[in-house]
C-alpha cells in the first residue's frame, strides 16, 4: 500500500513541477491594459531578452551593460514607457547568461522567447552567443538582433527574416591595419601566427589577397590549434624571415605568451599586432610591466565623433560615464552596448504594433545616426559599424593611452602614426 | 519467493505498472497538444538527456566502464547531422543513420588501445581521446576547423517535430536498455562489473562483453548526439567535443543513481529543471549546481533512486532477466 502511495505521490510531484515550469502562461505583467487618469492607456510591458557570456571566459565584454541599461532604460521609461499607437508600454529587460557557452547561450535563448515570451532578442559578443542564438529567433520568429560578430561568419549562415546583425567586416577592418602600417617606415615583411578559429581562418584567407594588394609580403608559417602554448617553432620561422611586422589572433592569456615567447627569441620586430585579446587596457599587465605597445583593432573609442540617439550623450560623455560608474579605464564595449539600446529605442519608436512582423519590419527599415555611426540594414540583414587600428602607447609608468593609427572609415577621427615597439624598454 | 520480493508483489502487479507506464507515454505522446512550447523545449532535453544518461549509466552502472570521453559521440553525432545537410544538403534523417554508424566504426577503432586499459586508466584515455579528437576537428579543413556550422535545415522545422525525434530517441534507449539488461547478456555485464574475474570462469568472455557494451552505448550517443544538435542548430567543436556533455551525463547518473534504470530518467528530470531555474541566477548557476550536487551525493549515496529502492523497494523497471 504504501508503495503505492508512494509511486502515485512521485507521478503527481512530477506532474506539479512540469506544470510549474511553464504548463501555463508566465505570470501577468505588473502593468495591465487600462485608461489611465490623463494620458494614454497603460500596456503589458515590452520585453527585451538579452543573452551574453556574463560569467565565464569572456565575462569582461559584459562589464558596462547593466549601466547602459540602467540609463537606457531610465529613458525608455521615463514617461511611463515607449508609446506605440495610443498605448504606452513599459519596457524591460531580461537577462540570459551564456556562461561563455553555445550550448547554453542555445538554452537560454529558448527559455526566453518560451517562457518569458520576449518581444525582442538580443545575442551579444562574437559568434559563439550570435550564431546559436540567431538560430533560436529563426525557429521561432522572434526580432533577434545580434552584435559584435564578423559579418561573414554570420552571413555564411544566413539568409535571415527574423534576425539583424549589427556586426563589423574583417575585411574593412584590415585595410585600417594597413593605413595604419603605412605611417611606419618598416621592410614591409607580414608574419602571421594563427591558429585554426574562425576568425583567424578568415583573416588569413583575406590578407592573402590585401597583403599583396597593399605591397607587403605575407609569410604564412602555418596554423596552429587554438589555445597552443608553443609558439616557438612559429615564431622562429618569422625571426629566420626578418619580418618587421607580426601579427597574432587570439584570446588574451595565449596573445600574451606569444609575447613572452618574442621576447624569449630575442626577437625584435617594430610592430606586434594581436587581434581579438589584450583589447582592454585592465589586459595589459598580462603582458609585462612597462612599454607594452602592441598594436590591435580598435572596435569603438571615445574619440569617434558619435552621439547616442536614445539618451543624446556624445561618445566621449558616455565613456565618462563608464569610468565613473565602473572605476574602470573606458574600452569598445561601451559603444557596442549602447548601439544594442539605440537601435532597440528607434525601431520601438517606429514600429505598428507588438507583433512581430511589425517590429521586425521596423527593424528593416532603421537608418539611424547613433553611438557607433549610421546603422541601416541592408537587404542581407547586416549594418557593418567601423573597427580601426590603434596602438597602445605607455607614458613609462604603466599608464597606457589607446592612439589611433589608422582610420579612414570614420570621417572627422584624428590619426596619429605608428611608432616603433621601443623592445629595450620594455619589461 | 524470498522476502524481498514478496514485499514487492503489490508494485509489481503488472495491471499498475501498465497504467502508470500507459499514462505517462501518452501524456508525452500528446504534449504538443496541451504543453506550451517552453514545456515542450524542456521535455526534448530531458529526454535527450535521458538518452545520453542511460548509455553512460550502462557503461559505468552496469559494466564498470567509466567513461570520460562519452562526448565524442555527442560530438560525431552532431557533426554527422550538420555535414550531411549543411555541406551536402542531404536529408537529416541521414545525418542521424550515419550518426550511429560513425560513431560505432570509431568506437572499434578507439578500442583497440583503449580496452588495453582498465580502470582509472580506461577513464582517463577515454577522455584523452576526445581530446585528440577536439583538437583534431579544430584543425581539419574537411569540418571547417573551428567554424563549424550553422544546421540551417533545422530552422524552419516545428518545435514539434523535434520533441518527437527527442522523445523517440528517449523512449527507445530507455526500452533498449531494460531490454538489454533483461536479457542474459544484461546478467554478464553485472556479473562482470561485480567481478571480472568469476564472471571469466563462469564462462562470460570479458573483452567481447565490454566492446559490445561500448558499441552499443556509442551508437545511441551518437544518435543522442545529433538530435541534441537537431535543437541546438549550431556546432564547433570546442562545444561538441567538450567536457562539459559528459559532466552532464555523470552529474544526472549519479544524482539520479548509478546502477538503475530509473536513475538517469530522475537525474535528467532534476539536472534539466535546476539548469532551467538557476538560469534566473546568472553568475552563481554553476556554484549552486555543485552545492546541490553535493547536497543530494551526501544525504544519498547512491543517488536518489539508489536511496528509494533501498528505503521502500520500490523498482519500477525490473530487471529480472528472461533467461532462455
Amino acid at each position: 500500500m504504501l508503495k503505492k502511495v508512494l509511486v502515485v505521490a512521485l507521478a503527481i510531484l512530477m506532474v506539479f513541477s512540469f506544470a510549474a515550469c511553464g504548463g501555463d502562461e508566465p505570470a501577468a505583467p505588473p502593468a495591465s491594459t487600462g485608461d489611465s487618469a490623463d494620458g494614454p492607456a497603460v500596456g503589458d510591458p515590452i520585453k527585451i531578452g538579452f543573452v551574453a557570456p556574463f560569467t565565464g571566459p569572456m565575462a569582461n565584454f559584459t562589464v558596462g551593460i547593466h549601466r547602459a541599461w540602467e540609463l537606457a532604460g531610465a529613458e525608455l521609461n521615463k514617461d511611463g514607457g515607449v508609446l506605440i499607437g495610443d498605448t504606452r508600454h513599459p519596457v524591460e529587460v531580461i537577462w540570459g547568461d551564456t556562461e561563455s557557452n553555445t550550448t547554453k547561450a542555445s538554452e537560454v535563448a529558448t527559455k526566453l522567447v518560451t517562457e518569458d515570451k520576449v518581444d525582442i532578442l538580443v545575442g551579444q559578443w562574437t559568434p559563439e552567443t550570435a550564431n546559436p542564438v540567431s538560430v533560436v529567433g529563426e525557429r521561432y520568429k522572434v526580432p533577434t538582433i545580434l552584435s559584435n560578430s564578423p559579418d561573414v561568419a554570420w552571413l555564411e549562415n544566413g539568409p535571415y527574416e527574423w534576425c539583424w546583425g549589427v556586426l563589423f567586416n574583417i575585411e574593412a577592418e584590415l585595410e585600417e591595419f594597413f593605413n595604419g602600417l603605412d605611417t611606419l617606415d618598416t621592410n614591409k615583411k607580414f608574419g602571421l601566427v594563427l591558429d585554426t578559429s574562425l576568425d583567424s581562418i578568415l583573416i588569413s584567407d583575406i590578407l592573402r589577397e590585401m597583403a599583396a594588394r597593399r605591397g607587403y609580403e605575407l609569410i604564412e608559417p602555418g596554423l596552429v590549434p587554438p589555445e597552443s602554448n608553443d609558439y616557438s617553432a612559429v615564431l622562429r620561422t618569422l625571426k629566420d624571415e626578418d619580418c618587421d611586422l607580426v601579427f597574432a589572433n587570439s584570446t588574451t592569456p595565449v596573445l600574451a605568451t606569444i609575447w613572452s615567447q618574442i621576447q624569449q627569441q630575442g626577437y625584435e620586430p617594430p610592430v606586434v599586432m594581436l587581434g581579438k585579446g589584450g583589447t582592454f587596457s585592465a589586459d595589459l599587465p598580462s603582458f609585462g610591466k612597462a612599454y607594452v605597445n602592441f598594436s590591435s583593432e580598435t572596435q569603438w573609442t571615445p574619440d569617434f565623433p558619435f552621439t547616442s540617439s536614445l539618451l543624446g550623450m556624445t561618445a566621449q560623455e558616455l565613456s565618462d560615464d563608464f569610468t565613473a560608474t565602473t572605476g574602470d579605464s573606458p574600452d569598445m564595449t561601451i559603444g557596442w552596448d549602447y548601439v544594442i539600446f539605440d537601435v532597440i529605442g528607434d525601431v520601438l519608436s517606429r514600429t505598428a504594433s507588438l507583433e512581430p512582423e511589425d517590429i521586425n519590419a521596423a527593424f528593416a527599415a532603421t537608418d539611424l545616426d547613433c553611438i557607433y555611426g549610421h546603422v541601416a540594414f541592408a537587404d542581407n540583414h547586416v549594418a557593418n559599424v567601423p573597427v580601426v587600428f590603434g596602438q597602445w602607447v605607455d607614458d613609462g609608468n604603466g599608464n597606457y593611452t589607446k592612439v589611433i593609427c589608422g582610420a579612414d572609415s570614420v570621417e572627422g577621427l584624428d590619426t596619429n602614426p605608428l611608432t616603433a615597439i621601443p623592445w629595450d624598454k620594455v619589461q | 519467493m524470498d522476502k524481498k520480493l514478496g514485499t514487492e508483489k503489490g508494485l509489481r502487479k503488472p495491471s499498475l505498472k501498465a497504467i502508470i507506464i500507459i499514462v505517462i507515454l501518452a501524456a508525452l505522446v500528446t504534449l504538443p497538444v496541451w504543453g506550451s512550447p517552453y514545456l515542450m523545449n524542456i521535455f526534448v532535453l530531458v529526454l535527450l538527456y535521458i538518452a545520453i544518461g542511460q548509455m553512460w549509466n550502462l557503461l559505468a552502472g552496469y559494466s564498470g566502464l567509466v567513461s570520460l570521453g562519452q562526448q565524442a559521440f555527442v560530438g560525431i553525432g552532431g557533426y554527422c547531422l550538420a555535414m550531411t545537410s549543411q555541406e551536402y544538403g542531404l536529408p537529416l534523417v541521414l545525418g542521424f543513420i550515419l550518426a550511429g554508424v560513425v560513431s560505432v566504426v570509431f568506437a572499434l577503432v578507439i578500442s583497440l588501445p583503449i580496452f588495453k586499459m582498465s580502470g582509472v586508466y580506461f577513464t582517463i584515455g577515454t577522455w584523452i581521446v576526445c581530446e585528440c579528437l577536439r583538437v583534431f576537428f579544430s584543425s581539419w579543413k574537411f569540418v571547417n576547423y573551428s567554424i563549424g556550422y550553422n544546421i540551417s535545415a533545422t530552422y524552419k522545422m516545428l518545435p514539434s517535430t523535434i520533441y518527437f525525434v527527442a522523445l523517440g530517441i528517449g523512449v527507445a534507449t530507455t526500452v533498449l536498455v531494460i531490454l538489454l539488461l533483461r536479457s542474459k547478456f544484461g546478467l554478464g555485464l553485472m556479473a562482470m562489473r561485480d567481478n571480472a574475474s568469476a564472471a571469466e570462469i563462469r564462462g562470460i568472455e570479458l573483452y567481447k562483453t565490454k566492446l559490445k557494451c561500448f558499441l552499443i552505448s556509442s551508437f545511441v550517443t551518437g544518435i543522442a548526439g545529433a538530435g541534441l544538435y537537431l535543437n541546438i542548430a549550431f556546432i564547433q567543436p570546442n562545444a561538441a567535443f567538450g567536457i562539459d556533455w559528459t559532466i552532464s551525463m555523470t552529474f544526472l547518473v549519479i544524482i539520479g543513481g548509478l546502477g538503475t534504470i530509473e536513475g538517469p530518467i530522475v537525474g535528467a528530470v532534476i539536472f534539466v529543471l535546476l539548469r532551467q531555474l538557476l538560469y534566473d541566477f546568472p553568475g552563481f548557476s554553476m556554484l549552486l549546481l555543485g552545492v546541490i550536487a553535493i547536497a543530494i551525493i551526501l544525504v544519498a549515496p547512491k543517488g536518489i533512486m539508489g536511496y528509494v529502492n533501498e528505503r521502500f523497494g520500490l523498482d519500477i523497471f525490473s530487471i529480472r532477466r528472461r533467461l532462455d
